[in-house]
């Protein structure tokens, strides 16, 4: 999570200035490709409603050309279905400004006994917001991902067995 | 772009250069494996929600 497309320099939550709060993912492209990221965007925003201010804009901050011309496909793509013009945006990334500590990996971060591992193996912020184990965890919590899933990578997350085993009753608890 | 690169991958590198130990221990911690994997390929992309 962070803050980009403004020009107040070295935002924060508090003094974001007209930064938009933003979700930057380091991906594989061998693992899923831009074009499925894009997909989940739009299924995750409602695109035809404006922007309120400049911190809640919505927004694909595209990184270059090929970029670029995915993410007006997919807007076209969308449009098509909707009927109407998209008011989100499609505007080159500038610098990306990381956000508080306490504003990463949410989820993660609401369960104590998790987040203290992670605090263990990544001493550094900086190191815990680029954890994928981190990120795969913070969905997990946050309803995504399956137990067969998580059962087959668990040994991958570098969670104490204790931390496993919690992890697994909060993925089976949604099931009910 | 790709700061999955600087973090445990390079950290690993800095393992195997001043200490000899095996990939993926880091002092007494041990990075999960997950964040090992091909930190060549990341690529970045940038999204707000609204």
């Amino acid at each position: 999570m962070g803050y980009t497309g403004g020009t107040t320099r070295d935002p924060t939550y508090r003094t974001m200035g007209d930064h938009t709060e933003t979700l930057q993912i380091d991906f594989d492209p061998g693992k899923i490709a831009y074009d499925e990221l894009l997909d989940i965007f739009w299924a995750s925003h409602d695109p035809l409603r404006g922007s309120w201010s400049a911190q809640y804009k919505a927004a694909v901050f595209v990184h270059d050309s090929e970029q670029k011309q995915a993410a007006e496909r997919s807007r076209d793509r969308t449009v098509s279905v909707l009927g109407r013009p998209a008011r989100t945006e499609i505007l080159p990334a500038e610098r990306f400004y990381l956000a508080e500590g306490y504003h990463q990996k949410y989820r993660l971060q609401g369960v104590r006994e998790l987040a203290a591992e992670f605090a263990e193996m990544y001493p550094r912020v900086s190191e815990f917001v680029d954890s994928t184990a981190a990120a795969r965890v913070n969905g997990y919590l946050d309803g995504y991902g399956s137990l067969e899933l998580l059962e087959r990578e668990r040994e991958r997350l570098g969670l104490t067995p204790a931390g496993v085993q919690l992890l697994r009753r909060r993925v089976e608890g949604r099931r009910r | 772009m790709g700061r999955l690169r600087n973090t445990a991958a390079s950290a690993v590198e800095d393992v195997r250069d001043d200490t000899g130990r095996e990939p993926g221990v880091i002092g007494a911690r041990e990075l999960p494996l997950l964040d090992l994997e091909a930190p060549e390929r990341v690529q970045t992309a940038t999204f707000a929600l609204g």
